[in-house]
């Protein structure tokens, strides 16, 4: 079919008029336990289906909390106020110690970084917020981070323009228990000029649930070639189901485009009204490997 | 109407042999002007195929219901020439298709797998080529295909929405005939003849397509290695053991084989994907008259589907394979107890086989392989059905079909919480033990009340189960088919119709005209989730959602079946709509393929002894379809080198199906050209000119919106498959 469509069929440009739904309340949250700089949340507004500046319009000002606690099976979460964190605005170097607009930080980023907002294997975590006079809230837990078993990398190649490269291996056992899911993310180690999760480089096109799997050692080839000498540090993510479903939805929605196009929604973890987005809960477990 | 002139073919016989479309070979009627065979002679003929005409709408028990003999099906320009029965029966009023090389066609609101496609009585699973812009019927084989929309008797079950029936032809008896075809995209050979001259018959019929080697002319070096074609072969071998007693054997296999390469693309990556797929049927049937009053046929049917595809990305390599076996046993049986009073009762069993998606990933990446465990099932059905003509003017039928459906083991099983999300664990459950379990009644009653000789209204009720359900997801770029059955939390679906339709005859002037009105509920419908997981997953229970549909339309069609210009005027306005809980706030919405006006005009015309015209003309309101209508950006990340955000665009989805794409229309012509039409000779030859789209109106296949994030640009795009396509067939027999 695609062949057919490639020598048949004819595209051209028209003009699409849809209604335009009302603004999302587009919220991106992070707690982690390895890295301070990366617990963060963006709250902002999404945009109209034709507008092409790719930014969402932030939301200034809006009151945001992460409050830790724990989760007992039958008596449900308790939260420790004692360790209630109020995120704000503020100029952290990694953003060139500018105020970005609707990006909150655990301020101690700023004064006392040592000791800014960690989370904790095991441990729950409420995010709050209230934003234009409406409340939004959302829990996520960190599992047990799993264990790297070793980074390796695939023999070297040459790719088209002559560099030397391979691709990454990881290796690991997935604990006994079904219901295990993993995220992939690395960095270049030598790379002080990104930050974000979204700026991390990541593998989106693994089963990375155990349904299949559960127990067995895994390993995986990761697909994106990377330069021989380099230096990588590899970040293993445990996260809880609905975490791991979220990213998954996120998975198939940015590969969405084009023709096949299917609406897929996002499987938001977040409660309130017209509110789209995840507080993540990661459980890292990190090691670097040089590419050889 | 030859056939009413037999003495032995009462009034009563014809209702037989037209509502024995059924009891596949009692009858099989066909077109008004096909000769019937000679030996249609005495009683026990009515074992062999009686090729009558479409009794007429008026006084026919059974509503909602057209046949297209051969000889028309012929006459239909069509795609490439393709002579294809399932397309042409789109062209009729509650009949619909999904647009230019959509698969499916969409009965009365229904879905693609709503339809019980019969051939020769078998059931066919994936009744499509090429992505559905050719069935596989192949015409040389076919005799008539019959679609019954509404009202259907109580010897069909396990769809919801319709029935459609191709009958193949029988091989002649007397000698052995060649004819075939060679067109643009394909050639077609069909060798027929006697085995036991008078007793015994074979026709093998097969044809193969050869877009690929063309392709391979035009395309680009970096396309050589991709390629599609699909063959079929069906055969046919009948023997008549005695007056009373005929054997047939009706097989058919088919192939679709598509490849698609790609050496490294800007991105320095490699694609390879492979996939085929086909059906292979295989039904032996045996008739027996008993005695005047009373037949049965004894039906064995094996039926397969398979998927099987590969993927290779680069590094990664994906094995994938579905498929659905069946083995089924089917009895029926007719006794004319009177001129007025025909029972018929019958029961049948299908076993299942269920291959929901075995896979393998076979190269770099995680390597492992998952066998999604098959599943089974066991279906059964018997019915009784009694006609009967009440008075001159009133003509009821009734009938009950009692279906039942157990999902059986071994298979496994994952566990659900209440909050209906998986909790981790499995269930295993052993050889023949039950998993679910349902049986329903199925009332079908239906009326006829003759107002005049040439007018009548009929009424019509039906309940239909279905125990089967596709799953498909139309973001699939290869064919993702996946039969699944009903289980602990897939309830078997519903369907209740009534229809009413009042028909009028103006013999005088050859026209005949219908119009039909109908209202249908259905009940435990499935969608999948949107972005859902289809391919291993043992899970699939768990992507679904339910919810339930309705429709309702006016279908009104005017005929002419006789003199130089013959064809047919169809419209359907009508509505089709879906409310899930979980889809669209649980508001209803448009069904995809709801489709308001939905016109076809079709026409034949006699132009000369050696030229035929064909025409038609179709006008259809665009799909429904479900569009951004906001976006947002999420993954966020900062680039201080640059300076520079890095982000990714989702889209932000609203109302289901709110938007509609433009209208569909276009105008097909062709001229068939017969050098020697009154010639005595054996060898005999036609030529058929066809036009496909004659106006170029470019109809949509896709729109979406296409977004680019390092031009910063947002544009609506329209793909059309289908522009103006001439095509050349030369047909031939001897």
């Amino acid at each position: 079919m695609i062949l057919l469509m490639g020598l048949m069929a004819c595209e051209k440009n028209i003009d699409i008029s849809v209604d335009a739904g009302p603004p999302l309340v587009v919220v991106e949250g992070y707690i982690n336990n390895s890295l301070r700089a990366y617990n963060y949340v963006i709250v902002g507004k999404s945009l109209r289906y034709d507008q092409a500046d790719f930014a969402n319009t932030p939301i200034e000002g809006a009151e945001v909390t992460i409050t830790e606690g724990t989760y007992t099976p039958g008596h449900g979460y308790s939260w420790d106020d004692s360790r209630s964190v109020k995120l704000q605005e503020v100029k952290v170097p990694e953003l060139g110690n500018v105020k970005v607009p609707g990006v909150y930080f655990d301020p101690r980023r700023v004064t006392d970084s040592a000791h800014a907002l960690l989370g904790v294997p095991g441990k729950s975590y409420l995010l709050e917020i209230t934003a234009e006079g409406k409340k939004y809230s959302a829990i996520t837990t960190l599992p047990l981070p799993v264990r790297i078993d070793s980074l390796t990398n695939t023999p070297s190649f040459r790719d088209d323009s002559g560099k030397l490269r391979s691709r990454l291996m990881v290796h690991y056992k997935d604990p006994d228990t079904l219901g295990n899911a993993q995220l992939y993310y690395w960095k270049n180690v030598e790379s002080k000029s990104t930050f974000g999760w979204g700026a991390m480089y990541t593998d989106r096109y693994i089963p990375n649930t155990d349904d299949l799997i559960n127990g067995q050692a895994v390993h995986i080839t990761h697909s994106s070639q990377l330069p021989v000498g380099d230096s990588i540090r590899y970040f293993l993510i445990s996260v809880e189901r609905p975490v791991h479903d979220f990213w998954d939805s996120f998975n198939k929605a940015r590969i969405n485009g084009g023709p096949f196009t299917t609406p897929v929604s996002l499987k938001s973890n977040i409660r309130g009204e017209n509110i789209v987005g995840c507080f993540s809960g990661f459980s890292v477990s990190t090691a670097v490997h040089l590419m050889q | 109407m030859a056939i009413r002139r037999k003495p032995l073919l009462t009034a009563g016989w014809h209702f037989i042999i037209f509502l024995g479309g059924a009891l596949q070979g009692y009858g099989q009627a066909q077109q008004r002007d096909t000769s019937l065979p000679a030996g249609v002679k005495a009683a026990p003929l009515l074992l062999k195929p009686i090729t009558v005409y479409g009794e007429r709408q008026v006084n026919l028990g059974q509503m909602s219901t057209h046949i297209m003999g051969i000889d028309q099906l012929k006459r239909m320009p069509v795609l490439f020439g393709e002579v294809d029965p399932l397309k042409t029966i789109t062209l009729l009023p509650g009949v619909k298709n999904g647009g230019d090389a959509g698969a499916g066609i969409y009965v009365r609101g229904g879905g693609p797998d709503q339809n019980l496609v019969l051939l020769d009585g078998i059931t066919v699973y994936n009744p499509n080529h090429l992505l559905g812009a050719f069935s596989i019927f192949n015409g040389d084989a076919v005799n008539n295909i019959e679609v019954i929309k509404g009202g259907i008797p109580a010897e069909y079950g396990g769809r919801l929405s319709s029935v459609i029936s191709v009958a193949t032809r029988d091989g002649n008896k007397d000698s052995l005939k060649v004819s075939g075809g060679v067109g643009l995209i394909s050639s077609r050979l069909t060798a027929e003849g006697p085995l036991v001259k008078g007793k015994s018959s074979f026709l093998v019929s097969a044809r193969r397509t050869y877009i690929d080697q063309l392709a391979r002319l035009i395309a680009p070096d970096s396309f050589h290695k991709s390629g599609y074609y699909f063959y079929d072969i069906n055969a046919k071998l009948t023997y008549d053991i005695n007056p009373a007693n005929t054997l047939s054997l009706t097989l058919y296999n088919g192939k679709d084989k598509f490849s698609y390469y790609r050496e490294h693309e800007k991105g320095g990556r490699k694609r390879d994907f492979k996939a085929n797929w086909g059906n292979t049927i295989a039904g032996l049937t045996w008739k027996q008259q008993l005695n005047k009053k009373l037949q049965q046929q004894l039906s064995l049917v094996y039926s397969y589907f398979n998927l099987g595809s590969s993927v290779t990305y680069d590094t990664d390599g994906i094995l994938f394979s579905s498929g659905l076996n069946d083995y089924q046993v089917k009895n029926d049986w007719l006794f004319r107890v009177n001129d007025q009073l025909l029972l018929k009762a019958g029961w049948q069993l299908i076993r299942h086989e269920f291959k929901p998606g075995a896979g393998a990933i076979n190269a770099g990446q995680q390597e492992f392989e998952s066998k999604i465990t098959k599943q089974y099932g066991r279906e059964a059905a018997a019915y009784l059905s009694a006609d009967l003509d009440v008075t001159k003017q009133l003509r009821l039928n009734g009938g009950l079909r009692v279906s039942y459906f157990d999902q059986v083991g071994p298979t496994e099983r994952v566990l659900y919480g209440v909050d209906g999300v998986p909790t981790g664990q499995k269930e295993t459950y052993g050889k023949g033990a039950v998993i679910a379990r349902y049986y329903y009644p199925e009332p079908r009653l239906g009326l006829r009340y003759l107002l005049a000789k040439d007018a009548s209204l009929k009424l019509s009720f039906t309940r239909t189960v279905q125990y089967l359900q596709l799953a498909t997801t139309s973001a699939a770029t290869f064919p993702s088919d996946l039969w699944i059955p009903v289980s602990k939390l897939i309830k078997p679906g519903l369907a209740d119709q009534v229809a009413a339709g009042y028909y009028q005859e103006f013999p005088d002037k050859g026209y005949e005209f219908s119009v039909e009105t109908y209202y249908k509920k259905l009940q435990h419908q499935v969608e999948f989730k949107p972005g859902a997981q289809l391919l291993l997953n043992q899970n699939l229970e768990g992507e679904m959602v339910f919810g339930t549909g309705k429709a309702y339309g006016i279908e009104l069609l005017l005929q002419k079946k006789t003199g130089d210009l013959t064809g047919w005027i169809g419209y359907t306005l009508s509505r089709t709509e879906r409310t899930f809980p979980q889809l669209n706030n649980g508001k209803p919405y448009p069904y995809r393929y709801d489709r308001t006006h939905d016109l076809s005009v079709t026409a034949n015309y006699q132009l000369s002894k050696k030229w035929l015209f064909s025409g038609v003309f179709v006008y259809a309101t665009g799909n429904a379809l479900t569009m951004p209508n906001g976006r947002f950006v999420y993954n966020l990340g900062y680039n201080s080198k640059t300076d520079s955000p890095v982000f990714t665009n989702i889209d932000q989805y609203g109302k289901v199906n709110d938007y509609r794409m433009p209208a569909y229309h276009r105008l097909d012509v062709s001229f068939t050209y017969t050098p020697k039409p009154e010639s005595v000779r054996r060898y005999k030859s036609s030529w058929v000119f066809g036009v496909y789209n004659v106006y170029n109106r470019m109809n949509p296949y896709f729109i979406y919106i296409d977004v680019d994030e390092e031009k910063e640009t947002i544009q609506g795009k329209q793909v059309t498959l289908f522009p103006i396509l001439p095509s050349i067939t030369w047909n031939f027999n001897f």
